[in-house]
């Protein structure tokens, strides 16, 4: 299966090495590291992507390929798709927001919504749903906008749109591009067939929807005391649907799509993202590519869609215990349990949950972040470095409780206990999150040049309450030369107590100056690992252009 | 392998080489996509994954599951050393209904084994009270299994063709969510060959009509069966919690005058499955006995319609159909736990024994076996059950099964 994807894969690491490495300073001595435009803060996808065609990726394949033949670069390395301050730009894939503004509940309980769901009046279905997990409709409001109706599982009222609501709102806080997801009230008798609705029979062959067809979807949705539905109604995405991107390689059809999907940061970040919410259904057919116009050009935008199988919801029932502590299929724990008669227990087997239909079987006592599982490998999440996880973990730090009660708000409970059980189970797995990742990589963050030489900074971790402030840390002064990528040592290291040092004289008059900042506690070792800051000298004052958290192994035949 | 290595570092040397003619970071990028550009291709999926989006896009696990439309497989069908089936069916919505279909199949076994089925049926009458089923049927089993009735030995193994023909109709009206009845009327057409297994004599050369009942003459009969089915499974094609009780009672009427084989027939079948650790252990109690009489003080019931147990869903350390007689009481518990979401591994203990009425029967002289078994499922059915049994005479047997044991 894999041999005649080698070669173009192997081409592409290549390419995207090659710009990896022009882009964070590496390249050889007639290249600037730094360009005056970096860091850069958009990812300008500047092809136009109109000749893009739908694909259709098979789901099982897809497992069959992630489970079993480990798709994708697996080699350990930066993520390429970060500007030279390790930050991701804005992109086709990912738009900075929580940790990059400040975000309002209200921004988040709207989370870029257009419209507040269906125009008032009849809805007219223009097909039925019955492949994928969840049955449902397409309609057709009257203002002539098209949405997607899912409902909840008779089992479990609320669960599935409430799941699917307050996800929509967090993953875009984010950051990714999400549907535009309303709740809404469907009364059968406000339904209307148009003539040439359809629906996909047994067979795969369309065929004219019929009124049975209707009530057979309804028999299996949840049903209000009044005979009404609360559903899902999503907005069709703006754009032509060309299909789902996977977690690996890139869209060779695509001309914007220069990085390996698996070397995309906010797609390895995301696993931390998918556990912190228990989107284990994180999967190539829970996103969505479309092709639409952004300043004056056809390209492409990646959105991530269907999150009726998180927090706990499974969508047509309560999330397996599972999902999100091991895969579908891992040899280990299977072998142990056949041979030992199944004396041997899953630890997750016996975990908890509140008897509450709505919220379905989500907790945050036997949560473990690290160990956290998605439905089936992930490429991304494979290639997941320390880093990545920091920067991910410090977005999920960035979303206080106000935005997480606004999200849970979204999915307007009926049942108070509910609404207040979503609410501290996400309190408490971000603040898993946060003491996991925020603290296994050294945590310094927010670095500042002041004109006068004052270098100040933030420990991350212990902004974020998951860790004491570090004993002690030590700043190593350099000039840093652009062309060469060499760094002169200025002085010794110089140790402080306080969040801050000063640049020496015999530096400040260097146009570029590199600072490699430790903090050293005996709690965390990895803390003593340096990041690496470098500061460009501009009119103003210093201006941050380059960071780098953590050792990163050179790649052969280049200088640095 | 050179001209790749030497494609990839030209992409690399261009990359060092566009960087070097670029001012900006964005005129970079712009130029690698540029580049990019001019090498897209279209993709193309590989042979598994095109045939899996084929299976797919025609939905053909969903109608596995639910019940296929149009043209369908058939597999098994027949009794357990019949050899690999072969078959095909066609189901089709009647024209003019809503509920009612017809569903034509027909299968072939590699030892000769035939059947044709016509099945005209609605399974959910009465908003799925009432489920109605009408077949007509032809079978030929070349090489059915007789070892004598009652305490019978290997040794005695022959086998017999069984032939025949019925038309049957059945209605299952559901009273509540977990309790049903229902009747079943038929008409039987049997007949008994020669046997084809060149392995084992054929039946009439080993027993007499006296000691076979039937064996020279097969009744046409008539019969009846009325039941009453308090099913509290969870998924009864995968049942990890709750359990059944099934009573069955019914006649046959043999058509001659002198109604020789005339029978009455009862059947009892329980089923508890308790389910351990979020029904990912479970332990499963089942229950069953039968019992025959002729109609008539004189009367006989024929052979091949007697109680039997051994086999796959009974005592599996011995072969299908070892035991025969007027009366079975069969026994079995089995052990199961899930090894993964896909596959559950089982330990099970049968034990069981016939005789002409329930009091032959011993439990001390139950026929036991034990053994081991896996079940690849989705939570709602078990399609593939292999099972490994222990402990008879009889040495290992092997089941392989596409349904749950009970």
């Amino acid at each position: 299966m894999m041999p005649p994807l080698l070669p173009r894969r192997l081409l592409e690491i290549s390419l995207a090495l090659a710009i990896l490495l022009a882009a964070n300073g590496g390249v050889g001595a007639q290249l600037p590291v730094y360009y005056p435009d970096d860091p850069i803060a958009r990812d300008p996808e500047t092809q136009d992507a109109s000749k893009v065609a739908a694909w259709a990726i098979s789901d099982p394949y897809d497992f069959i390929e992630n489970t079993f033949f480990k798709p994708g670069d697996r080699g350990p390395r930066r993520a390429m798709n970060v500007n030279t301050i390790d930050e991701v730009p804005d992109s086709s894939w990912f738009t900075n927001r929580a940790g990059f503004r400040p975000l309002t509940a209200d921004e988040v309980h709207r989370s870029g919504d257009t419209t507040d769901g269906p125009a008032p009046g009849r809805w007219t279905i223009v097909s039925g749903k019955t492949d994928g997990v969840t049955p449902g409709f397409t309609i057709r409001d009257t203002a002539g906008a098209t949405w997607f109706i899912k409902f909840d599982p008779p089992s479990n009222p609320e669960m599935s749109t409430g799941a699917e609501m307050v996800a929509t709102k967090l993953f875009w806080a984010l950051g990714y591009h999400v549907p535009e997801n309303h709740l809404a009230v469907m009364v059968r008798d406000n339904l209307e067939r148009d003539p040439k609705a359809t629906i996909r029979d047994l067979r795969g062959r369309h065929r004219a929807l019929t009124e049975d067809d209707v009530d057979g979807l309804l028999m299996q949705a949840a049903r209000n005391d009044d005979g009404t539905y609360r559903v899902i109604a999503s907005r069709a995405l703006p754009g032509t649907p060309v299909g789902p991107f996977r977690y690996f390689s890139t869209r060779p059809d695509d001309p914007n799509d220069i990085y390996p999907h698996e070397h995309h940061r906010e797609l390895r970040g995301l696993r931390v993202f998918a556990a912190w919410l228990n989107h284990d259904d994180s999967r190539s057919i829970n996103s969505l590519d479309t092709i639409l116009d952004r300043d004056g050009r056809r390209i492409v935008w990646h959105h991530l869609i269907d999150f009726g199988s998180t927090l706990g919801s499974g969508s047509i029932y309560a999330q397996k215990p599972r999902a999100g502590n091991e895969y579908l299929w891992e040899a280990r724990p299977t072998i142990v349990t056949a041979l030992t008669l199944g004396l041997w227990v899953r630890p997750w087997i016996k975990v908890k949950y509140p008897d509450i239909k709505s919220v379905g079987n989500f907790e945050a006592t036997f949560f473990q972040p690290e160990a956290w599982k998605p439905e089936y490998p992930n490429a991304a999440f494979d290639q997941v470095q320390p880093d990545d996880l920091f920067w991910a973990a410090r977005r999920v730090m960035a979303i206080p409780d106000e935005l997480i009660r606004a999200a849970v708000d979204a999915a307007q409970y009926s049942d108070a206990r509910a609404s207040s059980y979503v609410q501290s189970v996400l309190v408490a797995r971000r603040d898993k999150v946060g003491l996991a990742w925020l603290t296994h990589v050294n945590p310094l963050a927010d670095f500042v040049l002041a004109r006068d030489g004052t270098l100040t900074f933030n420990n991350a971790a212990v902004e974020a309450k998951r860790a004491a402030p570090a004993e002690t840390y030590s700043v190593q002064w350099a000039r840093f030369d652009n062309n060469t990528g060499e760094a002169t040592p200025v002085g010794t290291a110089e140790t402080t107590k306080t969040l801050s040092a000063r640049l020496p004289p015999a530096a400040a008059g260097a146009p570029f100056v590199e600072a490699r900042v430790s903090a050293h506690t005996s709690a965390y070792a990895a803390w003593a690992e340096p990041v690496v800051v470098r500061f460009r000298k501009e009119a103003g004052g210093w201006s941050l252009v380059g960071l780098r958290r953590g050792p990163e192994p050179a790649p052969p035949g280049v200088t640095k | 392998m050179l001209r790749l290595l030497a494609l990839a570092t030209l992409c690399v040397c261009l990359a060092f080489r566009t960087a070097a003619a670029q001012q900006t970071r964005a005129e970079l990028l712009e130029q690698q996509r540029a580049e990019r550009a001019q090498s897209l291709e279209p993709y193309t999926p590989n042979t598994l994954e095109k045939a899996l989006l084929y299976l797919e896009d025609k939905r053909v696990v969903e109608r596995l599951g639910s019940g296929l439309t149009g043209l369908y497989p058939r597999f098994g069908g027949f009794t357990t050393g019949s050899g690999i089936t072969f078959g095909v069916g066609y189901r089709y919505a009647l024209p003019g209904t809503k509920h009612w279909e017809v569903d034509a199949s027909t299968a072939f076994s590699t030892r000769g084994y035939k059947s044709v089925d016509l099945h005209v049926r609605a399974p959910a009458l009465l908003r799925g009270r009432l489920e109605v089923d009408g077949a007509a049927r032809w079978w030929d089993y070349t090489q059915e299994d007789f070892f004598g009735l009652g305490e019978s030995s290997v040794d005695g193994r022959t086998d017999y063709r069984y032939l025949g023909d019925a038309v049957t109709g059945i209605g299952r009206y559901r009273l509540h969510r977990l309790f049903s009845v229902g009747e079943e009327v038929g008409y039987l057409r049997p007949r008994i060959k020669e046997g084809t297994d060149d392995r084992f004599p054929s039946t009439e050369q080993l027993f007499t009509d006296a000691e076979a009942p039937g064996l020279t003459r097969q009744p046409h009969l008539f019969y009846t069966r009325t039941f009453l089915d308090f099913d509290y499974r969870d998924h009864p094609g995968n049942t990890r919690s709750g359990g059944r009780v099934l009573f069955q009672a019914g006649t046959g009427r043999d058509q001659d005058p002198s109604r020789e084989f005339s029978y009455r027939r009862a059947d009892l079948e329980v089923l508890h499955v308790f389910p351990i650790f979020d029904k990912k252990r479970n332990f499963a109690v089942h229950f069953a006995a039968s019992h025959v009489d002729p109609v008539n003080g004189d009367g006989r019931v024929p052979f091949f319609l007697s109680p039997t147990i051994g086999g796959a869903n009974t005592i599996r350390s011995y072969l299908d159909l070892r035991f025969r007689d007027a009366t079975f009481v069969l026994t079995n518990f089995e052990y199961r736990w899930e090894a993964f979401s896909g596959l559950d591994m089982a330990l099970f203990w049968d034990g069981g024994d016939v005789g002409r009425t329930l009091r032959d029967i011993r439990a001390r002289e139950y026929k036991q076996g034990w053994g081991f078994g896996l079940r690849f499922n989705t939570d709602r059915r078990v399609f593939l059950r292999m099972d490994f049994g222990f402990g008879g005479p009889e040495g290992t047997r092997f089941f392989w099964k596409y349904n749950p044991a009970f």
